[in-house]
């Protein structure tokens, strides 16, 4: 499959402070590319290197695959688009105008698709209104036109939801689909709310303090999120002693139930916990979730 | 970088601060001409004497604007639009520093259509030769040149636009008193032939006779060199200079300037490419 991004031992460091410490990760065409870790992790790092904002300190990455440093990757730059952090707009200008001084860097003509770009991102009504005047979602989106004005086919986002009302967050998500499925743009997406991660993202790649955990395709982490028993009972630690003498990995949540992994026979563990004088007072199945999955994998909650 | 211009030339004339800057020079200059038209009339001075007066202005107004305009380039995020889309730094940079001086350069266009048009009426026209006018508006627009570079520089080094805004006008400020300093320091004659004497029954007009007193103030010898040389090399003894009609060797201000623009252009690219933008 052809790759869009590939970063190969990638590393940043800010005079003591090591970002980015060997991070290698694929991106393949046609993805949507979820890049998922908590804040200072090293996402937006990554994506500033990746941008051509910032030079890394030690390996490399290759775009279409011209690597970093060749003569051909300005050229290559412009099969992309990117909203690093907050959106690069002129507050003073209108929507159609900040669009218009984009068409101009890249060489383009600022002709009519323009406001059909407007109309894509759901701006087309927006007027003379400047840019300093529009809410953050509205922001947001120009970002995206902007981003979009080059019509690439790899795009960038650096948590294109963050700030965003629960509508926005929707409308946002129902677009980059649109971008994805009609439009064939792949995407990379840095988030660090899992739950709206999961309902976009083809594949992850797990960053933590700097480093890539794991890369896993959405199939695989389907297939590996767990399905368990969560179970309700009036004394955990009584629980907790009946699992540990099966040898039955479990583990606690934060508000009370226990999640049981492994088969474990219900009335058999009904009658363990009467002799511990525990109640069983309700039994569930469920999946795990991309939230715990990330959990688990940089550390924290399971306990085997 | 054709590209990167025509962007800014774009957003450059729907500016409210330039046009608003531009507004600001062209009424300063109605006034002060308005204000010392009597002083010029009485002494029998043309438009000249008030008119490159302007090139003193161009380093704040300079200063102010291209600190701004530029730093809302950082502040906004601009810069990374134009990097991110395969632009060099070296072209980013350049292309700043260009629209930096052509604004500059519409600002003082501006200030000047003021000038005339208020100075015309009130004083006449100008009484230097047409060659003494070229010569002094080349080194106007030399010295201006140099503005626009050290505050481009600046203003690319500096991702805060209210810190960069701070730093430019500070560095405005600072070399214009010295500047000032300077000028003043030269202007100094070597001997006095007469001098005023205050004594508690008044004033006293005192001729000195002959060749006059020596001037304790007079700046002389090495001392004198160093301030020639400074008046000469900065944009703001330049400006000076030029205000003051007193240009002597315009072919060496220029090129002060032109060497002035290669060097701090030299030092902001080489920081700017080694700086990581966020």
């Amino acid at each position: 499959m052809e790759t869009v991004l590939e970063t190969t031992a990638l590393c940043k460091s800010y005079r003591r402070f090591k970002a980015l410490d060997g991070v290698t990760m694929r991106v393949p065409k046609g993805a949507i590319y979820g890049l998922v870790g908590r804040n200072g992790a090293g996402k937006t790092t990554l994506i500033r290197l990746v941008c051509g904002l910032q030079d890394p300190t030690s390996g490399g990455y290759a775009l279409y695959g011209r690597r970093w440093g060749e003569r051909g990757l300005a050229r290559v730059r412009r099969r992309m688009g990117a909203v690093v952090e907050t959106p690069s707009l002129y507050g003073e200008l209108t929507a159609l105008d900040n669009l218009k001084i984009q068409a101009r860097v890249l060489g383009l003509p600022d002709g009519g698709q323009l406001p059909a770009l407007l109309e894509l991102v759901g701006l087309g009504d927006t007027g003379r209104k400047k840019a300093k005047n529009f809410s953050l979602g509205m922001r947001q989106r120009l970002g995206i036109a902007v981003a979009l004005c080059g019509d690439p086919d790899f795009l960038v986002l650096d948590e294109p939801t963050n700030g965003l009302d629960p509508q926005g967050i929707v409308e946002m998500r129902e677009l980059l689909l649109r971008l994805n499925r009609e439009r064939g743009i792949t995407l990379l997406l840095s988030s660090h709310i899992l739950d709206e991660l999961s309902r976009l993202a083809t594949c992850y790649g797990f960053l933590d303090q700097g480093r890539m955990v794991r890369e896993v395709t959405a199939g695989e982490l389907e297939a590996s999120c767990r399905k368990c028993l969560r179970v309700r009972v009036t004394d955990n630690a009584a629980l907790m002693r009946v699992l540990d003498a099966r040898g039955v990995e479990y583990a606690e949540t934060q508000d009370g139930p226990v999640d049981v992994f492994g088969d474990v026979e219900l009335t058999d563990l009904s009658m363990a916990l009467l002799a511990e004088n525990c109640r069983l007072l309700s039994a569930s199945e469920r999946d795990e979730s991309l939230e715990s999955y990330y959990i688990n994998l940089v550390g924290g909650g399971s306990r085997a | 970088m054709r590209n990167l211009l025509s962007a800014g030339l774009f957003r450059l004339l729907r500016s409210k601060q330039l046009w608003l800057t531009a507004l600001a020079i062209a009424a300063f200059m109605g006034v002060f001409i308005v204000s010392t038209s009597g002083q010029a009339i009485h002494y029998g001075e043309g438009l000249d004497s008030r008119f490159f007066y302007l090139f003193l202005l161009a380093d704040l107004f300079c200063a102010v604007f291209c600190s701004l305009h530029l730093g809302q380039e950082y502040g906004e995020g601009a810069i990374r639009n134009k990097l991110m889309a395969g632009h060099s730094r070296i072209s980013v940079y350049l292309a700043g520093l260009t629209c930096s001086f052509l604004a500059s350069l519409l600002l003082l266009f501006i200030g000047g259509l003021g000038a005339i048009a208020f100075g015309l009426p009130l004083i006449g026209g100008f009484q230097m030769t047409e060659s003494g006018i070229a010569a002094h508006l080349a080194c106007g627009v030399g010295s201006t040149a140099v503005y626009a570079s050290v505050y481009t520089l600046l203003a690319f080094l500096i991702p805060n636009r209210a810190l960069s805004a701070a730093a430019c006008f500070l560095t405005s400020i600072l070399t214009l008193s010295f500047s000032q300093k300077i000028f003043s320091g030269l202007e100094q004659p070597e001997r006095i032939l007469s001098q005023y004497l205050f004594t508690p029954e008044g004033a006293q007009l005192v001729e000195n006779g002959g060749e006059g007193a020596l001037n304790p103030a007079y700046v002389g010898g090495v001392q004198r060199t160093i301030y020639e040389f400074f008046n000469d090399v900065l944009p703001t003894g330049q400006g000076f200079q030029i205000s003051n009609l007193s240009v002597e060797r315009p072919w060496l201000l220029l090129a002060y300037s032109l060497v002035l623009v290669l060097l701090t252009t030299a030092l902001g690219l080489f920081l700017f490419r080694r700086k990581d933008v966020k």
